[in-house]
């Protein structure tokens, strides 16, 4: 049995997006969707965590940032961009302020598109995360 | 050897029914009954990372924390189990958890580690006095200062009793009292810099002690001499800290010492004395 699918703890990250993403993946929390039945835990710090959820595209502010925040996790560590903005770079594509979309700067597993995705995107997509996570 | 392994497998279970009671509590679903060991053995599986600041003794802290709890529950009497512990050493060992926790946020290098160490230190000195009073009165009471089988409940041991229970619930960091691993103020305290493997120990150490504090508040106040009898007192006394975790806000810093100089501590001092008044 593989124990590491069950218990995947979570940390979130915003890099420059407008914040509806969080507030879709906040409800992923809530009684309807409830992610902790699945297991999944909110953690605040990046070494406690095996998934890293990137919401927003990189901005030139947060690009050492998120760099920084990749490594600090332990092995075994999948990326989920999340949003349109963190895949493409949405709205701020081509901005002055962007540094690109988040497989740009860290290596990306799983993308979930949607402006906001709902949370049962977000669900589908940790799935499909835990599925690579061999 | 069978309180190690009743406190092993109590505490996974107790954690993972603390979980279970704060998702009911807000009409969640819940994690599944096997969640506390997929934790544990997700954590042993994964990479043991430490910043380059950090004090390489850090890997240890959590190992001697282990032992220490182990220790305890290794030596407790759990009813007629038949404890070979002395309440000295019981005193030493839960202060040395504490303080291991300080030292885990000191040695770790990180700002939430250091405000998180600090914090605890400040939590420590506020509630060992009414724990460590706590067990004195039982001693005092009783004559003797083996534990060797449970004390039985006595009317005059109950302010001790309260005062015992409200400092472990700090000691425990549990809700009104989590202020050192306050997660919404300074992300996990002193344990934010560990993972991996180290994680994994100290936490089943602090879930351990979790257990094994309960069971030496029932073994001094409430003392039955029947195995199965405690360890169901024990388990209703950690389902009372859960519900009082799901339905307190945190204190601040200076109310929690606040309500421990002015309530706590008073009320442990006045255990004592009723204790000696009454053997005179």
């Amino acid at each position: 049995m593989d124990l590491i699918k069950k218990s995947p703890w979570i940390f979130h990250l915003n890099t420059g997006g407008c914040n509806g993403c969080d507030i879709e993946l906040t409800a992923c929390l809530t009684p309807k969707f409830d992610i902790e039945r699945l297991g999944c835990v909110m953690k605040g710090s990046p070494r406690h965590a095996d998934i890293l959820v990137v919401t927003g595209p990189v901005n030139r502010q947060t690009r050492d940032k998120v760099k920084k925040i990749y490594d600090q996790m332990p092995k075994k560590k999948i990326v989920i961009a999340m949003g349109s903005c963190g895949i493409t770079g949405g709205i701020f594509k081509e901005s002055y302020n962007e540094a690109g979309p988040v497989d740009k700067i860290i290596p990306v597993d799983i993308y979930v598109p949607g402006c906001p995705p709902r949370p049962q995107a977000m669900i589908y997509g940790i799935k499909k995360a835990l599925e690579k996570l061999k | 050897m069978i309180q190690l392994a009743v406190t092993f497998i109590s505490a996974l279970f107790l954690v993972w029914l603390d979980r279970k009671i704060k998702a009911r509590s807000q009409y969640r679903v819940g994690p599944p009954i096997y969640q506390q060991i997929a934790d544990l053995a997700k954590l042993f599986q994964k990479q043991n990372l430490r910043s380059a600041l950090s004090n390489p003794l850090m890997n240890f802290l959590p190992l001697i924390s282990l032992m220490a709890v182990a220790l305890i529950a290794y030596s407790l009497p759990m009813g007629n189990l038949g404890g070979f512990i002395d309440m000295i050493s019981l005193i030493f060992l839960f202060a040395l958890t504490s303080l291991i926790y300080v030292f885990a946020g000191l040695l770790s290098y990180s700002h939430y580690g250091f405000v998180g160490a600090k914090r605890e230190l400040i939590q420590f000195f506020s509630y060992e006095i009414p724990f460590a009073l706590g067990i004195f009165s039982v001693a005092l009471f009783y004559g003797t200062i083996y534990f060797r089988e449970p004390f039985a409940f006595s009317w005059v041991l109950v302010p001790s009793m309260l005062a015992f229970y409200i400092a472990a619930l700090a000691k425990l960091m549990r809700a009104p009292f989590d202020i050192p691993n306050a997660e919404q103020e300074i992300v996990a305290g002193a344990m934010t810099e560990f993972s991996g493997p180290s994680l994994a120990v100290f936490l089943l150490a602090e879930w351990m002690g979790a257990f094994v504090a309960c069971s030496v508040f029932v073994d001094l106040f409430l003392g039955f001499n029947d195995v199965l009898v405690s360890i169901f007192l024990t388990y209703l006394v950690f389902i009372s800290m859960s519900v009082i975790d799901v339905v307190s806000p945190r204190e601040r810093l200076d109310t929690m010492i606040g309500i421990f100089r002015k309530f706590v501590i008073p009320l442990s001092v006045f255990g004592v004395v009723l204790c000696y008044l009454w053997t005179l």
